[in-house]
């Protein structure tokens, strides 16, 4: 064992699902200080141990579930955890996040990480307690939903609400639908790029951790206090803090980057029925945060109106809203948050399943799909209850769900024909989040481009543009600053993965971040170095996922998706028209190759991968 | 108040809301339980998301915090909410302070600060001493094992409470000897505690006991009171 580690505890689990082999693994200081957690610490591991040419659902894929360095630390969100693996959706990296208090008891259980690898025979699930882990008979838990499976688990093993956390996968993932989700603490989502499908196809129904005695034991803790109230008194600032994400709606809608009716226009007068002070005031809320976490952001909430009058479940999320509203072109928020629970109750994406929907939809309003096609279901415009029983279809691959269950782009370019053109979908096969891209140019360029199955950067996040070497402000319709404010952020959002911490609370201040992180560990990290810490995770993913065939030819919007917006506050904004000067521009600001798609070696080697500079030699050598 | 350590999601919400600071963060909120008087805030508030705030009564002699500290708890023993008798206020029920007598209040405690008995005993000794009379239905009374030596039972000194409330009478004569006594003993109480001196106005609207202050050079405000019911107060009676 080397020097005293402070902050992260020195070890990874390791579960073998074929040979039902658990075991521990000690990690040195100078690997945490490069990888720090999380998601750079995962892409590591993902890129050491997995072929990138093979399939999504290979035994041999890893499957990594990390905190970090800050987690179950003072600092408020520190309970997230992230997620690393090969996703299924692009069959390329897929790292993913979700809030709660997963990566907190992880850490009070004395380790960083887990790593599957393998599949069980028989459905599993992992339950560790008192920093001893097993794998335990999960057959039982099959068919269940991920609130039920939560709810069982506790109940069997006799825990109460917040003395384990449980991050479970529900029947999507267990029918490997490619957009499958990860849902824990009862609402918190880790949605992207299928890795819920990754679970399933190692027959791994959930992972339960109690909480424990155990505490991270921090370098200075006084000094973490300290940073981590200036790190909410930042946040307090925002939106989010005091009304959740929802508030965004009418914002979202007047700027033109609400997503309606599947792109098909940008005027949608109800957003004010679904704004965040509307609902909560209208419908019965009450708080339920994360791990030390006192914002107003998260809540469960019971509708007061309407036809769905009674339901319960957590408030939707900016993007459930999005998406089971005005995407789907559905006017009644009751019916939004029946929707974004049940769909989270099933395990299923919500951003991807409203790209399906509103496809569908779309469909059947032209004609293309009809009532027989669809097993009986009426696909007409915001039509609530059809949506539920097609996203049941799906998550069991019923009838026509089978299909829709690939994805939008394989059902689209199943069907043929016009229908093609109305889909949403990137060359990569990932879709775009809750928001209408056309209006929103730094997560088109970013989602498109991505290694990780969704974005890597937003503008939002970033109130201070200075620290990265930009102008305080840029225009948002400008090809070239829009790619310039991409290519230079890019890194920030997973150095905050891999400290694992909730991007409402901490994206703010990354300065402050460097603080609260030597804080926690001793290691006196500058901005630079974090920023790095994120370029690494995203140069790692790069050389592996233009191994996996995700190369620069599939970075191309679907023709929805680049069109040009035919009304409302953008109507006529067209990105296409750049697109490759976009391109140059980024690749240029990434340090990688514009035909090839792969990092230079003097990037490489600037982020200290000079080993990954071989195989960079061998892909372009055709090998 | 104790908080469940495997509820606690360590929000801190809870933390600026106790009157006596004595939720402190040690990974999760943890109340001192020597310096928490159980007065309850933290948990009517309902700020806690989780739930996690729990008050089970406690045995003799702890149970004394809730009772003095929580005004939504009543003695048992007096049948009134708070730390004093609500005749101190008004003097309006019983007319307890006659002209020629003083009442005198000693408010031990305030939030922020709290009281021990071991202090307020300090106080009460003192009083007993010069012979005052304390008022049977104030609860620190209760809390004497003799009213002729003020003294406070032995195994309550240590308990601690928001706030505490001495009420005793005199006569007028006496009132010099037992402010000077109430200085004295000031310098070895270990918190904070005001002092109310209470008199019934002459005819003439004068208050005897303004003289006397201003003769031992002690600065004080006046609080009014004024029955203006329809009844005669019960403290005239000729006097």
């Amino acid at each position: 064992m080397g020097a005293k580690l402070y902050g992260t505890t020195g070890k990874i689990l390791r579960v073998d699902l074929s040979k039902e082999r658990i075991w521990e693994e000690a990690l040195d200081e100078a690997t945490l200080r490069k990888y720090f957690g999380g998601t750079c610490l995962g892409a590591k591991y993902i890129y050491d141990e997995v072929d990138p040419k093979s399939q999504w659902s290979d035994p041999e894929n890893r499957f990594f579930v990390g905190s970090g360095p800050l987690g179950g630390t003072r600092v408020a969100g520190s309970g997230s955890v992230s997620f690393v693996t090969k996703g299924a959706l692009t069959n390329g990296f897929a790292s993913t996040q979700a809030n709660g208090f997963f990566g907190a008891f992880l850490k009070f259980s004395g380790f960083d990480a887990i790593i599957f690898q393998g599949a069980a025979t028989n459905w599993k699930y992992l339950y560790i307690h008192d920093g001893i882990a097993e794998l335990r008979d999960a057959r039982h838990l099959k068919g269940q939903d991920t609130w039920e499976t939560e709810e069982s688990i506790k109940k069997e093993l006799e825990y109460s609400e917040r003395s384990m956390s449980v991050l479970s996968i529900g029947p999507a993932g267990e029918n490997l639908v490619k957009f499958a989700c990860i849902v824990g603490d009862k609402g918190h989502v880790a949605a992207h790029n299928g890795i819920g499908a990754v679970m399933g196809s190692k027959k791994l129904k959930a992972l339960a951790v109690a909480r424990g005695k155990g505490k991270v034991e921090v370098k200075d803790a006084e000094q973490l206090a300290i940073v981590a109230k200036q790190i909410l008194e930042s946040a307090k600032k925002m939106v989010v803090f005091d009304w959740g994400t929802s508030r965004v709606i009418s914002a979202a809608e007047g700027a033109g980057w609400l997503p309606i009716k599947n792109y098909n226009t940008n005027v949608f007068p109800e957003h004010s029925l679904f704004v965040g002070d509307r609902v909560r005031s209208v419908f019965e809320v009450k708080p339920a945060p994360c791990w030390a976490c006192p914002s107003h952001h998260c809540h469960l909430m019971k509708v007061t109106e309407g036809p769905y009058t009674g339901y319960s479940g957590e408030e939707p999320e900016y993007e459930q809203w999005a998406a089971w509203g005005p995407q789907i072109y559905q006017k009644d928020p009751g019916a939004a948050v029946m929707l974004a629970n049940e769909v989270d109750r099933l395990g299923v994406d919500c951003n991807e399943s409203s790209w399906v929907v509103g496809w569908v939809m779309e469909c059947y309003e032209k004609g293309i799909l009809t009532k027989d096609d669809l097993d009986g279901l009426e696909m007409t415009w915001g039509n609530a209850e059809a949506t539920l029983a097609l996203m049941k279809n799906i998550a069991f691959r019923r009838g026509y769900g089978n299909i829709l269950a690939e994805g939008v782009k394989h059902a689209a370019e199943q069907l043929g024909g016009e229908a093609v053109n109305w889909a949403i979908y990137t060359g990569k096969r990932n879709t775009p989040r809750g928001h209408d891209h056309r209006g929103r140019w730094v997560e088109f360029l970013d989602t498109i481009v991505a290694d990780i199955g969704t974005y890597e950067t937003n503008p939002g996040f970033i109130p201070d543009f200075t620290i990265y070497g930009l102008p305080k402000t840029y225009d948002i319709f400008s090809h070239e600053e829009v790619s310039t404010v991409v290519g230079k952020t890019k890194g920030s959002l997973p150095f905050l993965d891999s400290l694992v911490t909730c991007m409402f609370i901490t994206r703010f201040e990354l300065p402050l971040l460097c603080q609260a992180v030597k804080a926690a560990t001793g290691w006196d990290v500058d901005l630079q170095e974090g920023f790095n810490v994120g370029r690494r995770a995203l140069n790692i993913m790069r050389v592996f996922n233009i191994q996996a065939g995700l190369t620069p030819d599939k970075e191309r919007p679907s023709a929805r998706y680049g069109s040009i917006p035919v009304d409302g506050p953008i109507k006529g904004k067209d990105i296409m028209s750049g697109w490759e000067n976009m391109l140059d521009n980024y690749y240029k600001l990434m340090g990688w190759d514009r035909k090839t798609g792969l990092p230079l070696p003097e990037t490489l080697s600037q982020l200290g991968l000079e080993h990954l500079i071989k195989d960079v030699d061998r892909v372009k050598g055709g090998n | 108040m104790r908080i469940d350590e495997e509820q606690c999601i360590a929000c801190e919400l809870c933390v600026p809301y106790c009157p006596m600071g004595a939720i402190r963060m040690d990974n999760v909120a943890v109340i001192d339980q020597d310096e928490c008087v159980d007065c309850g805030v933290c948990l009517r508030t309902g700020v806690c998301p989780v739930d996690c705030i729990i008050f089970e009564p406690a045995p003799w002699p702890r149970s004394l915090r809730a009772v003095f500290s929580d005004p939504t708890t009543e003695h048992k023993e007096t049948g009134i909410a708070g730390r004093g008798t609500e005749e101190m206020k008004t003097n309006e029920v019983t007319g307890r302070f006659k002209r020629g007598w003083v009442g005198m209040g000693l408010e031990f405690g305030r939030p922020g600060t709290g009281t021990r008995f071991r202090d307020v005993d300090k106080a009460s000794q003192a009083l007993a001493k010069l012979g005052v009379q304390f008022e049977p239905k104030n609860p620190v009374t209760f809390l004497m094992e003799d009213v002729k030596t003020g003294k406070i039972k032995e195994e309550v000194l240590d308990e601690k409470v928001l706030s505490a409330i001495i009420e005793c009478i005199f006569p007028i004569e006496k009132l010099e000897d037992i402010l000077t006594a109430v200085k004295e003993v000031s310098k070895e109480v270990d918190t904070v505690f005001s002092v109310e001196c209470i008199n019934r106005a002459e005819p003439d609207g004068s208050f005897p006991l303004e003289k006397v202050l201003a003769d031992l050079g002690i600065p004080h405000y006046i609080n009014g009171k004024q029955n203006v019911g329809l009844g005669r107060p019960l403290a005239g009676g000729g006097n």
